[in-house]
Formats: C-alpha cells, sequence, structure tokens
C-alpha cells in the first residue's frame, strides 16, 4: 500500500468559477521524492495545503500511513512544512526556532538541545544557533527552516518553492543539499516548484499540473523525453512544436511544411490527418548530409543566439520556426544569419504529440 | 546590486522638502526646550540657581508628577488593551467588511479630538447632569454619582481621555496585527502547536515591541494632555501640567522658573519615554521587515 494516498481529491474556492483542483489522485510510495510541477495558479500548491492541513477538501480523500487524514487538524497530522518565505519566528533564535516543534510538543530541554544539535549539525550551521533570523542570508534561513521542519521527525516532509526566493547559484547548492538530506533520512516528500529544472534534478517522480488537473506523472526521464500532452511537452524544457499531415500510418510516413519526413508512431492515425509533432532542439543537428533514415528538412538561418556552452540556431522551414541547440566549438564555425541549411533528425526523436 | 547616486542639485532640493519641519522643530521644540533648561536655572535676576529644581521635591509638586503620571499610565495601559483587542477583533475576527473602515474612520477622528470641545462633550454626557447619567438613572435606576463614579475625578478624567487612548492605540495595532504573517501561523501549526501555543510563543512575542511602544506612545499622549484635564476639573485635579500653566499665568501662583523647571521635569520624562518608543518600534521594524 501506497505510504501517501490523494484519491480524486477536488477543491473548489467560494465564488470560484472552476476548480482549482479537480479529480486529484496520486500514489506516493515511503522515501519517495515526488515534485508537483506547473505553473502559478495550476493548483500545486493547493494540493500541498490540502495535504498539510490549511485547506479543506470540496471531495476525495487523503491517506497517510493508512490512516484518512482529511479532517485532522494541521497540528496533528505530523507533516513538515517548509515554506517558499521561510515562516522562520522572527523573534526566536536558531536553536528556538529548530526546537520550537519539540517544545510545544512536551519533550524535555535535554532533548531538545540535542535533538537541535543533531539538525543543526545536518544543515552544516552548527555555529549560528545563537542567531537570529534576521542576522541570517536567505540560504541559511531556508536551511533553518527546513531543520525546523525535520527537527519533529515527521512522517512526511512538504516543501512549498523553497528556492524560488533565492539567487540562482544558491539554489543549485541547496536543492542538492535538500535531496542529499532526504536521501539520508529516507523520509517521504513533496516538493512544489515552477520550476522545471528543480523538478527534473531532485525528484524521483513528477507530476505536471494544468488548470487544477494532472496532466502526466513520470520520472524525469520519462517527463521529458516522453512527453504524453503538448501542454507537457512545451513546459518542461524547450520544444520545437511542427504542424504535420499524415502521408502513410504504417510507415509513418508524414508531410512537415511540404517537405517528407518520418515518425515512429502513427498507428492511430489516418490518412490526410492533420497532426502535431515534438521535437527536442538539442535532437536537431545542421549537417550537410546525414543517414538515409533520417528526417532532413532545408531551411533557412534566421537567428543565432550565444548562450555560453550552448548556441541556439533558429531555423526558418517554410511557416515553422525551429530552434536547435549545438555545444559551443570554438574551432567550428556557425552557419550565418540568412544562409540556406539542412536540418537533421532521427525519426524515433520525432514524437506525436496527444 | 550597483549603488544608485542621487545628483547633489536633486538632494539639495530634497533637503529643500524638509525644511519647513527642521524650521518648525527649530522655532518651537529645541527653541524652547533650550529656553526652559535655561531658565529652570535662572532666578528672576538672571543669576544661576538650582533653587527651582529643588523645587520639584516640594509639596505638591511631586503629587502632580505622581498624579498626572498614574493617570497616564491608567489610561495608556486601559486604552492599550481596548485598542488591542479591538484591533484584534476588526483584523482576525470575521467581522463583516464595513464595519473596518466605518471604526477606522471613527478612531482616525477620535484620536484626534481632545481639549475643550471633548471635556464638553463628557459634561454633558457624563457631567452630574449629563444625558448619559441621565439615561442610567431612567433606564436602569443607576445613579452613578451615588455608585461612586464621578466624572471630575481621576476615573472620570481617565475615561475621558480614553476617548482619545484607545482610537490611537487601534490604529497603530490594526497594520501591527495584519503585519503577522499567515506563515508564521501555518509553521507553528505543522510543528505541531495548538492556536493559544501559537499566539504565546509567537503572535504575542512578534507584537509586544509594537504593543509596548504604542503604550508608551499613549503614555506621553496622556502625559502632555493639558486643556482637556484643565476644561474638565478646573483646579480639582493637580496634574503637572495643571499646575506648570497656574505657576507661569499666575493666577493665583506665580513663579514662572518654578514652572520652567516643572516643565523640564516633564520634557525628561517624555524624553525617556520617547527613547522607549523608539528603541521598541526599531525591534519591531527589524522582526517584520528583515525577515521574509
Amino acid at each position: 500500500m501506497p505510504f501517501l494516498q490523494l484519491a480524486n481529491v477536488r477543491k473548489l474556492y467560494p465564488n470560484a468559477a472552476a476548480a482549482a483542483v479537480e479529480n486529484f489522485s496520486l500514489d506516493v510510495e515511503a522515501g519517495e521524492f515526488v515534485s508537483l510541477l506547473g505553473p502559478s495558479g495550476c493548483g500545486k500548491t493547493t494540493t500541498l495545503r490540502m495535504i498539510a492541513g490549511f485547506e479543506s477538501l470540496t471531495a476525495g480523500q487523503i491517506v497517510m500511513d493508512g490512516k484518512a487524514i482529511e479532517e485532522m487538524r494541521p497540528n496533528q497530522r505530523n507533516i513538515g512544512m517548509v515554506f517558499q518565505s521561510y515562516a522562520l519566528f522572527p523573534n526566536m533564535t536558531v536553536a528556538d526556532n529548530i526546537g520550537f516543534g519539540l517544545s510545544v510538543g512536551g519533550s524535555t530541554k535535554a532533548a531538545i538541545q540535542e535533538r537541535v544539535r543533531e539538525m543543526l549539525a545536518l544543515i552544516k550551521l552548527e555555529e549560528l544557533g545563537a542567531r537570529y533570523p534576521y542576522q541570517l542570508s536567505g540560504g541559511q534561513q531556508q536551511r533553518v527552516a527546513l531543520a525546523r521542519a525535520l527537527a519533529i521527525r515527521p512522517k512526511l516532509l512538504l516543501l512549498d518553492e523553497p528556492l524560488s526566493a533565492l539567487d540562482a547559484k544558491i539554489r543549485v547548492t541547496l536543492r542538492t543539499d535538500i535531496r542529499a538530506i532526504q536521501r539520508k533520512l529516507g523520509i517521504t516528500t513533496l516538493y512544489v516548484t515552477h520550476d522545471q529544472e528543480e523538478a527534473l534534478s531532485l525528484s524521483d517522480r513528477v507530476v505536471v499540473m494544468n488548470h487544477g488537473l494532472i496532466e502526466q506523472v513520470g520520472d524525469p526521464f520519462e517527463i521529458y523525453n516522453f512527453p504524453r500532452t503538448a501542454y507537457v511537452a512545451q513546459f518542461v524544457g524547450t520544444l520545437n512544436l511542427l504542424d504535420a499531415v499524415v502521408v502513410e500510418p504504417t510507415t509513418g510516413s508524414v508531410q512537415i511544411q511540404e517537405q517528407p519526413a518520418h515518425t515512429t508512431s502513427l498507428q492511430d492515425c489516418s490518412p490526410g490527418e492533420r497532426i502535431r509533432l515534438a521535437v527536442r532542439p538539442e535532437l536537431l543537428a545542421l549537417k550537410s548530409t546525414g543517414q538515409a533514415d533520417e528526417n532532413r528538412l532545408a531551411g533557412v538561418v534566421e537567428n543565432i543566439a550565444f548562450l555560453g556552452a550552448v548556441v541556439r540556431i533558429q531555423v526558418r522551414v517554410g511557416e515553422a520556426l525551429l530552434a536547435l541547440d549545438e555545444f559551443n566549438n570554438p574551432q567550428l564555425a556557425v552557419p550565418a544569419v540568412g544562409s540556406p541549411v539542412f536540418v537533421y533528425f532521427a525519426r524515433s526523436s520525432c514524437l506525436k504529440l496527444l | 546590486m550597483a549603488a544608485t547616486h542621487t545628483p547633489p542639485a536633486r538632494r539639495r532640493l530634497t533637503w529643500l522638502g524638509l525644511a519647513p519641519f527642521f524650521l518648525f522643530a527649530l522655532l518651537f521644540i529645541f527653541l524652547p526646550s533650550a529656553s526652559l533648561f535655561v531658565d529652570s536655572f535662572r532666578s528672576p535676576e538672571g543669576h544661576f540657581t538650582l533653587e527651582h529644581l529643588g523645587g520639584l521635591l516640594q509639596p505638591p509638586i511631586p503629587g502632580s508628577y505622581a498624579l498626572s503620571i498614574g493617570v497616564s499610565a491608567f489610561t495608556a495601559v486601559v486604552g492599550g488593551l481596548l485598542g488591542s483587542l479591538m484591533a484584534y477583533a476588526l483584523t482576525a475576527g470575521n467581522l463583516p467588511r464595513w464595519l473596518r473602515p466605518l471604526t477606522l474612520t471613527f478612531a482616525g477622528v477620535a484620536s484626534n479630538f481632545a481639549g475643550v470641545p471633548l471635556a464638553f462633550a463628557f459634561i454633558s454626557t457624563l457631567g452630574r447632569t449629563g444625558f448619559v447619567t441621565a439615561l442610567f438613572q431612567d433606564l436602569l435606576g443607576i445613579d452613578l454619582y451615588d455608585a461612586g463614579f464621578n466624572l471630575y475625578s481621576f476615573l472620570g478624567l481617565s475615561v475621558t481621555y480614553l476617548y482619545f487612548q484607545f482610537p490611537l492605540m487601534l490604529l497603530v495595532m490594526v497594520p501591527a496585527i495584519e503585519g503577522l504573517k499567515r506563515s508564521w501561523r501555518e509553521a507553528a501549526e505543522s510543528l505541531g502547536a495548538t492556536p493559544t501555543q501559537y499566539w504565546m510563543r509567537v503572535g504575542i512575542p512578534i507584537l509586544l515591541p509594537s504593543l509596548l511602544g504604542t503604550v508608551l506612545l499613549l503614555f506621553g499622549n496622556a502625559f502632555g494632555a493639558y486643556a482637556t484635564a484643565y476644561a474638565l476639573t478646573g483646579g480639582r485635579l493637580n496634574l503637572i501640567t495643571i499646575q506648570i500653566g497656574a505657576q507661569i499665568r499666575g493666577d493665583v501662583l506665580r513663579n514662572p522658573n518654578l514652572g520652567y523647571a516643572m516643565a523640564l521635569g516633564m520634557v525628561a520624562i517624555m524624553a525617556v519615554t520617547l527613547l522607549g518608543y523608539s528603541w521598541l518600534q526599531r525591534i519591531s521594524e527589524r522582526w517584520l521587515k528583515d525577515t521574509r
């Protein structure tokens, strides 16, 4: 039985035209790290807040460790939560913040001190126990918030966009630390983010949400490489969307901007049907010649953007504008804007979207 | 982030905008305070003397200070309590929406309503033949004055002062309570705290600097009041402000230099009050602003 089960969860706010979360069902195994990924307003934070007990459910059920928890008060659920805004108590020192949960729970002073020491060591801030939150950087504050949530030995850890208020470098360091701590403690974790890179790099599984609904659930590899819907494909990573007309479903033959091409699976299509294909920029290549079974589209270079390690080239193919990424190599010449080129890509890299 | 530099001409213009304030402060705060200070140590003949400061220890002056401090402290604490409870009710009490602007508008007006009009309003409502006194008598059969109430007493003056004290507290505490972040309460709850534990260990301690600071502000507000007390009680209550007025105006008593020394004592008490207020405000601002 999964450790956490959400079954047909629905949340409709009073006077709202549409539900914030609709028909949300998800099973999370013990020790798993699952991210809820989606843009603002997609319902990911509302889902997290319903699990924490800060929002009531309009319908559905939440079961944790074999018990239905949707009627329990937040302070009875034993769920640790880390907030985007850190939410450290400004009137308490770091040590008092970390020990707060144990203190209100009636632990002895010695037990609290011991646990606070452990937690400070875990977040590598042993020296800062006596400081106040305003004396810490944003990254340090969020580490303390994490330690405070973990100090009560929660059954489940919820993180609501914990890194979005931090600058890029600290974000990367802290997310690695969060994952390392989660693995070390083996705690079941639900992580809300709108940052696809964060979700893909941290999670065992990613839940992509849109308009309160689950679009796709899968491991990061699956979500990135085999998006099931146009929404997932576009939201996760950069994607070239190509309108195509099916020529021969059995062979996967199509016409893209009046040029012949092939894809792998078109079993459920009929000849003449208009479909939408997707190709990742890194799977496209500019070459003078390619393999016989590769797709080749003729186009004209329209724009070149230097992104450091990667050079993004935009090629106009009929009405479509394809973006392709090439690793930066000073030894190789980049084609000039306006020059005619051939774009090659493997048949298997060309996915049909639902 | 690069520092932004304001051009010197623009900076001069900014200072020019503050000029009226500095001029006002110089003419009506610093120069009179300096004059008070000097005159407190000067005899009528113009010689240096400590006689007036020594006079502050002679009856009835210590009693007047004590009475002023008593009325101010009482109205500050009671006004602070009432104002805080009202502010909590308005911000977190799920009251009808229309009540909030209405109450805050009333508080804005009432907190500035003092002096002779306020005294007259209370005489005509809670005086011996006042409207409310008569209402109590006619409807409830209670004679407020027989029951021990007297508008021209410590309690009566305090009730009158409370009319402007608790609205001031309300005006300051509403934004302070609204400054309590929802995530603090939620964090406390998720850590196992009950609502009472949250208030006792997080909510009230965070509000405490604002609360105490505003109580000090109320204390100062009442301590400096003169016209309301004078119009209401005449000379029946020897508040320090009334004593100073008597010494300087000289209807019965006249020793302006002693009056200046008494005023200097008031300035010292007010300075301590304001320092305390400013210190508490700094703590509050640091807590509420520097943490996310």
